[in-house]
């Protein structure tokens, strides 16, 4: 009943909020709202709320990359968000969620991780992600790409020095180098229709979810569909232009915020 | 005993008088998705409150025949304390749910909703002492905003102990480098402790002016309970009318 | 601060729950009211009104109010597993109002229909949408009945082709494949707003 009434409206170029197929809901940007947090930022998708919290810390490499800061991102999906999550461990799409906000900033290279190493093979800087979602009514991935990069904009680094083989803590500390902002933008296919930034209603009757993640100078940084439908390859061309035409005015938003 | 000084010249490390509150803000109903919503700050607590229910407790062989179950969870974010946590739920994490739901338990009618259950969830998105508390005053007022009949509002205030002097509300530092810390709970139209723990070593005479005081923070915090909600609910002018 | 308004002595005030509005010795408990110790308070947000005339306490929520079926609620629910004698139906309306997380609750067939229903399939399939009403709820599980007109299927689909059923008179047939099907159904079938 609920797929009838959305496929109807979208037959018709319409959206039940009163969207067009290519308008995102309001998007609203806080960034440094905890003192705690090395970085920190809230993002409002319509009523989609996410927190992005940035922890920085000290610790081991990787063995493969000992010259590397390490990145980990996490989320959650807190119970208060819908009345349908239950408190438990990660499942598939939170994961799943952190995985592809993790993809579109380590691929894009927006951290210099070689920068943000103290002593190869012993010590470099661990940066924690961690995403929390606070209500849930659609399209999580955008809104926690987004709070993901504004947390990261707003980090504060504590400086570490080595001496002697050993890491000592400076009382400072500078902001994080960024050196691209990669904008997450998920396409859904419903019926046939393409829309961009889907509510949690048009989401459950989604054949098709598939996100681009696009660069500042325009290029394809990850990729992620899911969803029981296929696409066709004309649908990937197009879903690939909006992603390149609604990517530099979210990231627009972001620079302003 | 503690290094640091956390009293210099009858003032503490946060500016604060020794029967000063932090500053408190509350909101009720921030969550479109839950049945009843509450944000609160205080000091640099922040805390935000989800309420659903009564419905339908799953699995089904916890329900209780005739009455609701209150299930509280607390949990922590992991940005919200330094160093990064783990999300996984502590021991710590474990007790705080307990406690909290004993602090809230009294205050409502399980009675009236056999085999269902009432879910408190408390995130804390970033913890600066005494957030069992803080976590019980924002509940209390996301079950109100849920429409949960109530006996009584719960309002929740800690006092302690730092260098030597009996205080009001700790905040993270004192909790830690303090010699008490006495979190209370309290229904102040009925006038009933629904919490109360202590942490640390007090006479008895400290006792009693620590329990005093913390009942005074708990009325003071009932008040700005009050305000939240009427300022949610009640429009400005209107109090008290007669038809 | 009273007021003659209409014949009727009436106060009116916001209270919070645990609020004195009362003693039992001058009024009797209304909605949205509790006694304790011989204080009448308010266990809701909301408009506390002391009617003088009729002696009543009452105070009405400015707040949502819970939704839980109580007997004599009218609910709307979604079959699932449909055994012999009884049917398990998800409930996601209740008195008009939808909820989020469903109850359970069971019809069994004693319940169905004045007369003798043999097979509890007769009457209700998997997937059927259903408008009952609770006659018991003291159990381990919310009972339902679904004997008057106005209640039974509401939405059934065709155990063949899945479409919706069309109500011709008295008979179910599928649009599709021609089907014709056999329920309890509510005289409101196909009219139940689900959304």
């Amino acid at each position: 009943m609920k797929r009838k009434r959305i496929s109807t409206a979208l037959a018709q170029g319409k959206r039940e909020d009163g969207r067009g197929l290519m308008d995102f809901r309001k998007i609203v940007i806080k960034k440094g709202i905890l003192e705690k947090a090395e970085g920190s930022a809230e993002v409002w998708l319509g009523d989609t709320r996410v927190i992005a919290g940035v922890k920085v810390g000290v610790g081991e490499p990787y063995q493969d990359t000992p010259n590397q800061a390490v990145l980990t991102v996490n989320a959650e999906f807190t119970p208060i968000a819908s009345p349908t999550f239950e408190p438990g461990p990660p499942d598939e799409t939170s994961i799943e969620l952190a995985r592809v906000v993790d993809r579109g900033i380590r691929s894009s290279e927006a951290i210099d991780f070689e920068k943000y190493c103290i002593i190869p093979g012993k010590a470099v800087y661990v940066i924690f992600i961690d995403i929390c979602i606070l209500n849930y009514a659609g399209n999580l991935i955008d809104a926690s790409a987004l709070a993901a990069l504004a947390a990261l904009q707003s980090t504060k680094v504590p400086k570490y020095v080595a001496e002697g083989g050993e890491v000592k803590p400076l009382d400072a500390s500078e902001p994080l180098e960024l050196r691209d902002l990669p904008i997450a933008v998920t396409v859904g296919k419903i019926d046939g229709s393409l829309i961009v930034d889907p509510t949690a209603d048009e989401e459950d009757v989604m054949g098709t979810r598939f996100t681009v993640t696009v660069n500042q100078e325009g290029n394809i940084c990850a990729l992620q569909k899911s969803g029981p439908e296929g696409l066709t390859l004309e649908e990937i061309r197009k879903a690939i232009n909006i992603a390149l035409e609604k990517a530099p005015e979210i990231r627009k938003l972001l620079m302003e915020s | 005993m503690s290094k640091k000084k956390l009293i210099v010249k009858g003032v503490r490390l946060d500016g604060r008088k020794w029967n000063e509150l932090r500053p408190i803000k509350i909101e009720g109903g921030v969550l479109p998705n839950a049945d009843g919503s509450a944000y609160l700050e205080q000091g640099r607590n922040r805390i935000i409150v989800g309420v659903f229910g009564p419905r339908e407790l799953h699995p089904k062989h916890l329900a209780k025949p005739h009455k609701a179950v209150l299930r509280c969870r607390y949990h922590m974010a992991p940005f919200s304390v330094d160093p990064r946590r783990s999300p996984a739920p502590s021991r710590r994490d474990t007790e705080l749910s307990m406690v909290i739901r004993n602090a809230l338990e009294p205050a409502l009618f399980l009675e009236r909703y056999p085999r269902a259950s009432i879910d408190v969830f408390v995130e804390i998105l970033q913890a600066d002492g005494s957030t069992r508390c803080a976590s019980i005053t924002a509940a209390s007022v996301a079950l109100v905003d849920a429409g949960i009949p109530m006996r009584d509002l719960v309002a929740a205030c800690s006092a302690g102990k730092i260098d030597s002097e009996v205080v009001l509300d700790l905040n993270d530092i004192e909790d830690k480098e303090g010699e008490a810390d006495l979190p209370v709970a309290y229904m102040p139209k009925l006038g009933k402790v629904t919490l109360l723990q202590m942490d640390g070593m007090l006479s008895p005479e400290e006792f009693d002016k620590a329990l005093n005081l913390a009942l005074e923070g708990c009325n003071k915090i009932y008040e700005l309970q009050r305000e939240a909600l009427k300022s949610r609910y009640v429009k400005q002018g209107e109090g008290r009318s007669a038809e | 601060m009273q007021r003659k308004g209409r014949g009727r002595l009436r106060l009116k005030r916001i209270v919070l729950p645990g609020e004195k509005i009362g003693v039992i010795e001058e009024f009797l408990l209304g909605e949205g009211t509790y006694e304790e110790e011989g204080v009448i308070r308010s266990q809701v947000l909301g408009e506390a009104r002391l009617d003088l005339e009729r002696k009543l306490a009452v105070v009405r929520p400015r707040t949502r109010t819970p939704i839980f079926p109580r007997e004599g609620s009218k609910v709307v629910g979604e079959v699932g597993e449909v055994k012999r004698q009884t049917a398990s139906v998800d409930i996601f309306k209740v008195d008009n109002r939808l909820i989020t997380t469903p109850f359970t609750g069971i019809i069994h067939i004693s319940s169905v229909s004045r007369g003798y229903t043999r097979y509890m399939s007769q009457v209700v399939r998997s997937g059927d949408i259903v408008r009952a009403r609770v006659i018991n709820t003291k159990n381990r599980i919310i009972q339902l009945s679904i004997m008057e007109p106005e209640y039974g299927v509401v939405y059934a689909f065709c155990s063949k082709c899945g479409a919706l059923l069309e109500l011709k008179r008295t008979r179910l047939s599928c649009p599709n494949c021609g089907r014709v099907e056999r329920r309890k159904v509510s005289r409101l079938y196909g009219t139940e707003v689900l959304e």
